[in-house]
């Protein structure tokens, strides 16, 4: 069964012009996407890509401009708040910034039961010992729950945020680049407390992050998305040893390598900057290596690559298997 | 229980404010014992002390020129500015938390109201406001303390606004809207009280202001009328260049209070701020 799907979701920004003639940006620009259930989901792209966005429209913060998103089978984009207050328990996000995600002035105690409460997922006279069974779940210590958020280390500020998703029993966690702003060792412990939690308690969970070796790690699906589009969907492994779109390539190859000498193929280098869209045609057209005339009129849908699988690309140009792709069907 | 004490030992490392809280304590002591210690009525002459008398062991602080003891006045004087103060806090303070909650966290159409009348009362010459409010109502305490009070809480409103549309936008407000939290919650427990120490920083000077500007309306006669006593109405007395330089008694007094009182006040004020900021915990 599906978890999550996302039918052409957009979002469209104004970002200046003038009255008469506004300039939009689409953030996200007409997503779909299908998460089963219990799977780890992984999403990368580049700083400014829209796949914060696309979480933040998942978690209905915000209001998509088009597109629909679905629950379980139950819409849920075009819900009052009213009811979607309701349904909220079962999706659950994690911020990137820990430092600003948990109120400075509130103790760890109240900041993971009072969530709980509200939804009577707790009394309060059981409400210590959830909180504490809930640190423990997360690796935390019981005695910090008389601390304040600013008493905690980066590490320990991103465990109490999922712990106080995870006592709401939410079965879809939503991580927006959980580990992004935190140290190395870190990074490498919450990623695997994530991959524990995951499969100890059956969770969807879509995981955001611009680091690949991160998102590869965890996930068992991912997608690749560019200028609010997905451009490579398929399975991770899949998707790292025989990219389709010649961006997931790029993204592949920019990720540094212990031993230089070991590099398999050459580099796919993209050229220019993020934030040039062309006219028309593929998102990728003025930095891809690979772009001839027929990019310019590709509309940049996604396509079942060779070798199924359940393996998209957006790319018109079949990466040939001696490119390092996997060729289009 | 356990934050009022933190808060207080954060409070206690500004030795200054620790000092200034004493000297207030002290004030507000006397202001408030003002019956048991005046040795003189405030409103009654002593038919010896007519003319203004130097002071002298019956008058610790000399007596005005209807012959009142001045430092029973000074007494009772504090006891009507601060009580103008507090009171025209608590109305400003209060109606402008409200108006800002409701301008930062609703938006829309309610903020573009309220934020116009807050820039409408706040665009208008001050003073000129209160005098003329004080000529349209019959001058008198309470007349002086609504003014005060009504004049007073756009900066708070302003402030107050700002602080909730930036903590809007804040991931622990964000993660309460995932969390399906009512917008009773957030506003009530997550808004307010992160606005409650600049707030409370911001009333300590609406405080000072309030003494300041009563201080400044009795002095013009629009205020507290006499022959009530307030420290304006007290420095009143002393409007001519003869009485500024040769009966001193007539208003070093009363000014000396007020600029202590607004000093403390303000720098009670800051240390506040300081103390109640829990990431200011360590040393």
């Amino acid at each position: 069964m599906n978890m999550l799907e996302i039918r052409g979701l957009r979002k469209r920004y104004r970002t200046g012009g003038t009255l008469l003639h506004p300039v939009y940006l689409d953030a996200v620009d007409g997503v779909d996407l299908t998460v089963r259930e219990g799977e780890f989901f992984g999403v990368v792209g580049e700083s400014g890509c829209g796949k914060s966005t696309l979480a933040r429209l998942i978690m209905g913060i915000e209001a998509p401009t088009a597109g629909e998103v679905w629950l379980k089978g139950q819409r849920i984009d075009s819900l009052p708040e009213r009811q979607r207050r309701r349904l909220r328990p079962k999706f659950q996000m994690v911020f990137q910034d820990s430092g600003s995600s948990l109120n400075p002035r509130k103790r760890v105690i109240d900041l993971i039961a009072e969530p709980m409460l509200y939804h009577r997922m707790t009394t309060r006279r059981e409400a210590k010992s959830r909180v504490a069974e809930l640190l423990a779940l997360v690796g935390l210590p019981e005695d910090m729950m008389d601390r304040y958020p600013h008493e905690l280390s980066g590490g320990q500020r991103q465990r109490v945020c999922l712990a106080r998703a995870l006592g709401l029993k939410p079965e879809l966690l939503v991580l927006d680049e959980p580990v992004s702003a935190l140290d190395v060792s870190v990074q490498a412990q919450i990623l695997n407390l994530l991959r524990d939690l995951q499969a100890q308690l059956k969770l969807t969970c879509i995981f955001i992050g611009h680091g690949l070796a991160a998102v590869r790690y965890v996930s068992q699906r991912m997608g690749v998305m560019y200028m609010g589009r997905m451009v490579e969907i398929g399975d991770a492994q899949t998707l790292f040893r025989t990219p389709a779109h010649p961006y997931t390539r790029a993204l592949v190859d920019a990720a540094p390598v212990m031993d230089a000498q070991k590099r398999e193929a050459p580099r796919t280098a993209l050229s220019g900057e993020l934030g040039r869209r062309p006219e028309s045609g593929c998102p990728l057209l003025l930095r891809c290596p690979y772009a001839e005339a027929a990019c310019a009129r590709e509309d940049g849908a996604l396509q079942p690559v060779q070798g199924g699988g359940g393996h998209l690309s957006a790319c018109m140009r079949a990466m040939t298997p001696d490119e390092g792709g996997a060729a289009r069907a | 229980m356990r934050n009022v004490i933190t808060v207080w030992k954060r409070f206690c490392r500004h030795r200054l404010a620790v000092v200034c809280l004493f000297v207030l304590t002290a004030l507000i002591l006397l202001a408030l014992l003002a019956p048991a210690i005046a040795p003189w009525e405030p409103t009654k002459a002593d038919l010896k002390g007519i003319g203004g008398k130097p002071p002298s062991e019956t008058h610790l602080l000399g007596t005005d020129k209807s012959g009142r003891d001045v430092f029973s006045r000074v007494l009772y004087g504090m006891r009507i500015s601060l009580m103008v103060g507090a009171v025209a806090t608590v109305i400003s303070t209060a109606i402008g938390v409200a108006l800002g909650l409701a301008a930062g966290y609703f938006g829309g159409w309610i903020d573009r109201v309220i934020s116009a009348v807050t820039d409408m009362v706040m665009s208008f010459p001050y003073i000129l406001l209160v005098l003329v409010a004080a000529a349209i109502f019959e001058p008198g305490l309470w007349t002086i303390i609504v003014i005060l009070g009504f004049v007073n809480w756009p900066g708070v409103c302003r402030l107050v606004r700002g602080n909730v549309l930036s903590l809007r936008e804040t991931n622990f407000v964000r993660s309460d809207v995932t969390a399906g939290m009512p917008g009773r919650y957030i506003l009530f427990s997550e808004i307010l009280p992160n606005t409650i120490a600049p707030v409370l920083v911001y009333a300590t000077s609406v405080f000072a202001l309030s003494i300041l500007d009563e201080a400044a309306l009795s002095f013009l006669g629009q205020g507290v009328q006499p022959p009530t006593a307030s420290l304006g109405n007290l420095l009143n007395a002393a409007q001519s260049l003869t009485l500024l330089t040769e009966k001193p008694w007539l208003w070093v007094p009363a000014g000396t209070v007020v600029i202590v009182l607004v000093v403390c006040i303000n720098l009670v004020g800051d240390a506040l701020r300081d103390a109640m900021d829990p990431r200011n915990n360590d040393k």
